[in-house]
């Protein structure tokens, strides 16, 4: 009876094949599905590794070696704080020198006004207000020769506030643009599909590469470290534990194929088994002391704090894998952005924290002579209204009063450590404000669209690597032309 | 009679174009073109039922799509299922001292398309910890295995054939949710063999060797994927 029941419900599930039909396999399904996925990276993803029709065992193994993209490390400051005006400077259509008449609302008094003397800082390339908390944030644990080689862009794009459903974060394309990991593809400071706070388009979302959650250093110690299995042996302890691990993924992948398709189809079922697999070579590849930042002595000058600034632990552990290279793209959350308090100090004192995240990332790559991007958006803005905050923190300049996502901009560094990044032009600024201190939002396509600024963004970072032609592939539609035409330079400024 | 004839090819035509237009065969999936304009490409082409032309999908956007019935644990729930199948407490010093080190580690939601090898060497961490504590408590040990003699050694023949067999159903037994007896003989197949790599330059005449052998055993049943699936 169960033989007969079994029959019906295979024949239900069966599709009717045209005559010629190859699907006769898993393997046959896989390659005819799915051979396209074979990117043009150097280490294709999970799914497209289980894709390529090797011997399984190949297909799972973790990569040997990686791509020299640069490195990408994206500062999620949630809560909507500020960037444009009172940090990074923004003015209308001629770019970030062709000042708004006022920018009150962004923050600045009149004796503020960056047409005043001594009011810009052009020392990392994109212009900053001189006063910005997160350019002197930047600047206390920077040196300049590590600030000489920084460049940048702003986008000025609207943004909701106060929540995490701006699809902003562009990791997952940036990934998919062919920066790859040894151990692991996307880290993040928390457990959501992004990694941080807001979303990541949601077209881009890819379940096989999902962020695997770094909190400090213990988390990056564990992806390797299985300290209570190694002492139950006196001898050959490493390779007993593997031993140990190679026998739970034989275990699980029984477990895997007796487990019908219609409940785990056959291309999850093989990224579950790659999960197992992976486990005992992640084990042999590495060490712990190797992913501690805590034993890195160049971490620790930088990230002098570690032992009692949770912040500084979270931060190194991130910015070690990534930098190092364990990891394709790091994201960071940081809180605490939603700092309309009624005064000026406490949005201070964050953007200058902020900025210290910033700095520091820029410093450890200086000293680990490797390239950097570093990504930083926040969900909505805020705006300030006319009263001064004269406290020591509050530096005299205007109180933060109340949510505004039409004051939102996000701005991307990028630290090279052969010299300056190049640009096409001088013109840093994508989209501009209009007079009354607000985006304007007809300005781009970008300006009014988080995820054409995702895309604008990952097609920036490609650029950097000559990359143009091959973002359709990424991102897909492009909704900015092709690359080297007028439109496409209003989107692209990076160069290689 | 010519009226009859002509009735018959409509309705023959109509009958063969009801049935092109309503099949649900699957057409032959587009083998990939290297040298195609998209050739270093990220997305694939998946013709869909009916349709003739091809639509293109991204590797994210199919993994998305796929409908998944069978879930991993997340966090909470493997702590609590490892104590209960083991019988050692989730409040036991030594197993909150872990949990509180790869909690962060663990898979946080049920969604098996995310499970990475990370979360694995951290459900195996967890389990390692879980065995420690039933190995080393005479108390509970032997309400997993009440025959066997952990005063035995290697010299001693602890680990016989037939004790293997007996250590590794009755892990089974504890821990695996209603294990068929085909699983039981598969498993004690596949496992047996690491008794020897285990055992392998380990003192024969101790007895913590043999629990830690146990333990070794023990971890490798507790962290499968029959205890962690949903």
């Amino acid at each position: 009876m169960k033989n007969e029941k079994d029959k019906k419900e295979q024949s239900v599930l069966t599709p009717m094949y045209h005559e010629g039909h190859t699907l006769k396999t898993r393997r046959d399904f896989l390659s005819q599905g799915f051979l396209g996925l074979s990117a043009f990276t150097l280490a294709p993803t999970a799914l497209s590794m289980l894709t390529s029709g090797k011997a399984y065992g190949a297909e799972c193994a973790i990569q040997a070696s990686v791509s020299g993209m640069i490195p990408v490390i994206i500062l999620d400051l949630s809560g909507g704080g500020n960037i444009p005006g009172s940090n990074v400077m923004v003015g209308g259509a001629g770019g970030q020198l062709d000042f708004l008449a006022d920018y009150s609302t962004l923050g600045l008094p009149p004796e503020m006004h960056p047409s005043r003397p001594g009011m810009l800082d052009t020392e990392l390339g994109l212009v900053f207000h001189s006063d910005s908390g997160m350019l002197r944030g930047i600047k206390s644990v920077t040196n300049a020769s590590t600030r000489s080689n920084v460049d940048g862009l702003v986008w000025n794009t609207v943004s909701s506030d106060d929540t995490n459903n701006n699809e902003i974060n562009p990791a997952y394309w940036i990934h998919k643009a062919g920066i790859r990991g040894r151990l692991n593809q996307i880290v993040g400071s928390e457990g959501s599909d992004s990694g941080g706070n807001s979303r990541a388009p949601s077209v881009s979302v890819n379940p096989s590469i999902a962020p695997v959650r770094i909190s400090g250093p213990q988390d990056a110690v564990n992806l390797v470290s299985l300290e209570r299995l190694g002492t139950f042996f006196a001898q050959n302890k490493s390779s007993k534990v593997e031993r140990i691990l190679r026998s739970i993924a034989g275990l699980s992948q029984s477990k895997l194929e007796s487990i019908s398709r219609r409940s785990l189809p056959e291309e999850i079922k093989e990224l579950v088994k790659c999960g197992f697999q992976q486990a005992p070579d992640q084990i042999r590849a590495f060490s712990p002391a190797a992913l501690d930042p805590r034993l890195d002595p160049l971490v620790t000058p930088i990230f002098a704090d570690m032992a009692n600034n949770s912040d500084q632990r979270r931060v190194a552990s991130i910015a070690k894998l990534v930098l190092d290279r364990y990891s394709a793209v790091g994201v960071i959350e940081k809180g605490g952005f939603d700092y309309h308090t009624g005064n000026r100090s406490e949005g201070e004192r964050r953007d200058f924290e902020a900025g210290q995240v910033i700095g520091r990332i820029m410093q450890l790559a200086a000293a680990k002579q490797t390239d950097v991007m570093i990504y930083v958006f926040t969900d909505g803005g805020v705006a300030a209204t006319k009263t001064l905050d004269n406290t020591v923190e509050g530096r005299g300049k205007y109180i933060w009063t109340g949510d505004s996502g039409q004051r939102s901009s996000s701005f991307m560094l990028v630290y090279k450590a052969s010299g300056k990044p190049a640009l096409v032009n001088a013109n840093r600024q994508i989209g501009y404000f209009k007079a009354n201190g607000s985006v304007e939002t007809s300005a781009l396509i970008t300006s009014n669209s988080v995820v054409n600024l995702a895309k604008s963004v990952t097609s920036n970072y490609m650029a950097l690597h000559g990359l143009d032609e091959k973002v359709s592939d990424v991102i897909g539609e492009v909704p900015f032309g092709t690359p080297d035409t007028v439109e496409w330079k209003k989107y692209v400024r990076f160069t290689k | 009679m010519n009226k009859i004839k002509i009735y018959k090819i409509v309705v023959l035509l109509l009958l063969g174009l009801m049935m092109f237009a309503f099949n649900n065969c699957i057409q032959k999936a587009p083998s990939y073109n290297s040298t195609s304009s998209r050739s270093p490409s990220s997305s694939i082409s998946i013709p869909t039922p009916g349709e003739t032309e091809v639509v293109s999908k991204t590797e994210a956007e199919i993994l998305q799509a796929i409908q998944v019935s069978t879930g991993i644990k997340n966090f909470e729930q493997i702590l609590h299922t490892m104590s209960e199948v083991t019988g050692v407490s989730s409040q036991n010093a030594g197993i909150k001292s872990i949990y509180a080190q790869v909690q962060t580690s663990l898979p946080n939601e049920n969604d098996v398309k995310v499970f990475m090898a990370s979360h694995q060497v951290a459900v195996t961490k967890l389990a390692a910890e879980y065995c420690q504590v039933l190995v080393e408590t005479a108390a509970l040990r032997v309400i997993i295995w009440p025959n066997f003699n952990f005063g035995l050694t290697i010299a001693g023949n602890a680990f016989s054939a037939a004790n293997r067999e007996y250590l590794i159903e009755s892990a089974i037994d504890a821990f695996w949710i209603v294990p068929t007896d085909e699983e039981k003989m598969q498993t004690v197949e596949q496992v047996s063999p690491l008794f020897d790599e285990l055992m392998a330059a380990e003192a024969t005449g101790s007895t913590t060797v043999t629990r830690g052998i146990v333990k070794g055993v023990c971890t490798v049943i507790l962290s499968s994927a029959q205890v962690t699936l949903l």
